[in-house]
């Protein structure tokens, strides 16, 4: 297991990252991940199936992550969006962005996540949530309208 | 906001996330140059491999780290072996075990009616059965850091396979070779240490079987505590840089320094070198560093001085990986792009996988060594393995030695002193996107070359002072 889990660490870094954009918070979230891979190795049935098992892990454990940290991060960029008025437009927005990703439920976050944050084909997302291929491609879009619409989007544009 | 806004607002955080990973990639370029060094000069010294004009540097360089490990057994005979073991012909025999709170050194040699150089192939050859007993604490302290049990049990050989050094022959064995343990938690015991496997100079495994019962006394070690450091600015986009230094440990088999350095901007390391106590220098071990501290260590041959009265180091060098991000979008090879002033050849061949091979046309004037690409598929995908890549050394009075592999230019003595080594071509192959099962490739030319990362090194001569007592303390 472990050697599998090294061929993959770093994608699994990538993924981890990615979500929790906080280099100590992802090495805490993937050795989380690897101890609950090693207790329940015994549920993955067909080893063909054992990255994206691993993938599933650790986003269960950095969607546990943000939902202890949400609270602090709503609090700290508040803060941090007081205290700096001569953030640039690009910034203030990736701010929004990552609040509204917040404000998703953990699968529209994960499907925008896997999609468009990590460049994953929907056919390799629906292998890694369990979902069908039509299933990832309509959720995908709702999940997307409902981004745009936290972020003050028009449906009807 | 739209549906187009909103893509392009994620495309920018993908690439923002990108940006993140690769400065948190952060190579540990010094250490791992200096690891390269180390394992490459082992090879060639027992390979016997020739690189004609700078063979006798590396040997002497290798003389010289066989001579400390050497003067570490030297210096406490009491710790001096004479068991030996022999299976089909070949008697391995132990000369020495060394032991301390900083590492654990075991000296052996083989011998064989052939001859032939024989090596204990020590990571798949060697076991300590009972390191369970001897590295107890050791897995408690990891298993408390957030280790899985599981995974600290099942990896106990990492504490007793922390390197191995090959020493040169003495007049009495031919075959010698020093390995190095972490510090065992018990004072003193038994090591039982198995031995199955060797390997000839050919690399063919041996198998048989050899078993020693090795008693051993851990020496205790001094602790200085220094307490001190440094905020420096470094002349680099006057960057702030500080290093803090903790402790020092003096022991049988070495001296650790502990510490910890911390910059404003995660582009750029700094090599540490020419230490000294006292006014003595103080050499460095290449086997050396703690396997579990939380902070960076470096480990010197011990050294035996009444008082210490002042340590010092100095920065001699920056290594600097700026980002930079050009993009060139590729119709048709071999193509010519520019770059900083100067010209880059791409050319793209295919046999059974695609591969490029870039090379810089001109590198007089530039003041970076070479460059990080990354290459895009139709497909978005960005992976590339680099498979090789030939350069020049530019001397530190200007010469120029060429050098054909990155072996060569890292053994060459004038690397060891940072000069620096350009890349002027660069070969990749789409490998390691092929290996990355997940992905269904199956082979799609190139159509976007982008330069990532510079990399340069910037000599500076920054003393530092670790420690000044003055006479009344």
């Amino acid at each position: 297991m472990e050697k599998q889990y090294e061929k993959y660490s770093k994608q699994l870094y990538r993924i981890a990252y990615s979500y929790l954009r906080h280099k100590e918070n992802a090495e805490d979230a993937l050795q989380a991940a690897y101890e609950k891979a090693i207790k329940n190795q015994d549920q993955l049935t067909d080893q063909k199936k054992l990255r994206s098992w691993l993938i599933r892990i650790v986003i269960n454990e950095c969607n546990q992550n943000h939902r202890i940290r949400k609270r602090q991060m709503e609090i700290g960029q508040k803060v941090a969006l007081n205290s700096n008025t001569l953030m640039d437009a690009d910034y203030v927005q990736s701010i929004e962005l990552k609040e509204a990703l917040l404000l998703l439920s953990e699968e529209e976050r994960n499907l925008i996540s896997l999609k468009y944050l990590l460049g994953y084909k929907q056919k390799e997302i629906g292998a890694i949530l369990d979902l069908p291929l039509g299933t990832v491609k309509s959720r995908l879009s709702r999940s997307l309208g409902k981004l745009k619409e936290i972020m003050g989007g028009d449906e009807n544009e | 906001m739209n549906d187009r806004n909103i893509k392009k607002l994620l495309k920018l955080e993908r690439r923002q996330i990108e940006k993140e990973l690769i400065q948190d990639r952060k190579l540990r370029f010094f250490s791992s140059r200096r690891k390269l060094i180390l394992i490459m000069a082992i090879v060639i010294c027992f390979s016997g491999v020739a690189f004609a004009y700078h063979q006798m540097s590396v040997y002497e360089w290798f003389m010289l780290e066989s001579l400390g490990y050497d003067q570490i057994l030297e210096q406490n005979p009491k710790y001096e072996l004479d068991i030996s073991v022999e299976d089909q012909d070949i008697t391995i025999a132990i000369d020495g075990l060394v032991a301390d709170d900083l590492n654990t050194y075991l000296y052996y040699h083989v011998s064989s009616p052939s001859g032939e150089p024989l090596r204990i192939k020590y990571h798949d050859g060697l076991d300590v059965l009972n390191a369970k007993e001897l590295y107890g604490g050791l897995k408690d302290r990891l298993v408390e850091k957030g280790l899985p049990e599981d995974y600290v049990d099942e990896n106990f050989d990492n504490f007793y396979g922390a390197g191995s050094s090959s020493l040169a022959p003495n007049e009495t064995a031919s075959n010698r070779e020093v390995l190095r343990f972490e510090a065992f938690d018990l004072q003193k015991g038994t090591v039982e240490i198995l031995i199955t496997q060797l390997q000839d100079a050919e690399g063919e495994t041996i198998n048989g079987e050899w078993l020693f019962e090795a008693p051993f006394v851990k020496e205790k070690s001094e602790t200085i505590f220094l307490d001190s450091g440094s905020i420096l600015q470094l002349p680099y986009r006057d960057m702030d840089f500080s290093v803090e230094f903790m402790k020092m440990e003096m022991g049988v088999t070495a001296t650790r320094l502990y510490y910890q350095d911390d910059y404003d901007d995660r582009t750029v390391n700094v090599s540490y070198s020419n230490f000294t106590m006292n006014d003595q220098p103080l050499r460095t071990i290449f086997l050396g560093g703690s396997g579990e501290d939380e902070y960076s260590t470096v480990d010197f041959f011990p050294v035996k001085v009444d008082k210490i009265k002042d340590i010092e180091c100095e920065i001699d060098t920056l290594f600097i990986m700026e980002y930079v991000l050009e993009q060139y979008f590729i119709d048709e090879f071999p193509v010519e792009i520019e770059y900083e002033g100067g010209k880059l050849r791409i050319e793209e061949s295919f046999t059974d996988r695609y591969q490029y091979t870039i090379t810089d046309l001109g590198y007089a004037t530039r003041d970076f060594e070479y460059l990080e690409f990354e290459t895009y598929f139709e497909g978005g995908r960005a992976i590339m393995s680099q498979f090789g890549w030939e350069g020049c050394l530019i001397m530190p009075d200007g010469t120029e030695l060429p050098c054909e592999s990155v072996i060569e230019a890292m053994l060459h003595p004038e690397a060891l002193k940072r000069t620096k080594v350009y890349k002027l071509e660069t070969h990749y192959s789409d490998e390691e996107l092929r290996d990355l099962d997940y992905l269904d490739y199956d082979g799609e030319p190139a159509v976007e070359f982008r330069i990532r990362r510079e990399h340069k090194t910037m000599p500076v001569k920054e003393p530092i002072t670790i420690l000044k007592r003055h006479f009344w303390e």
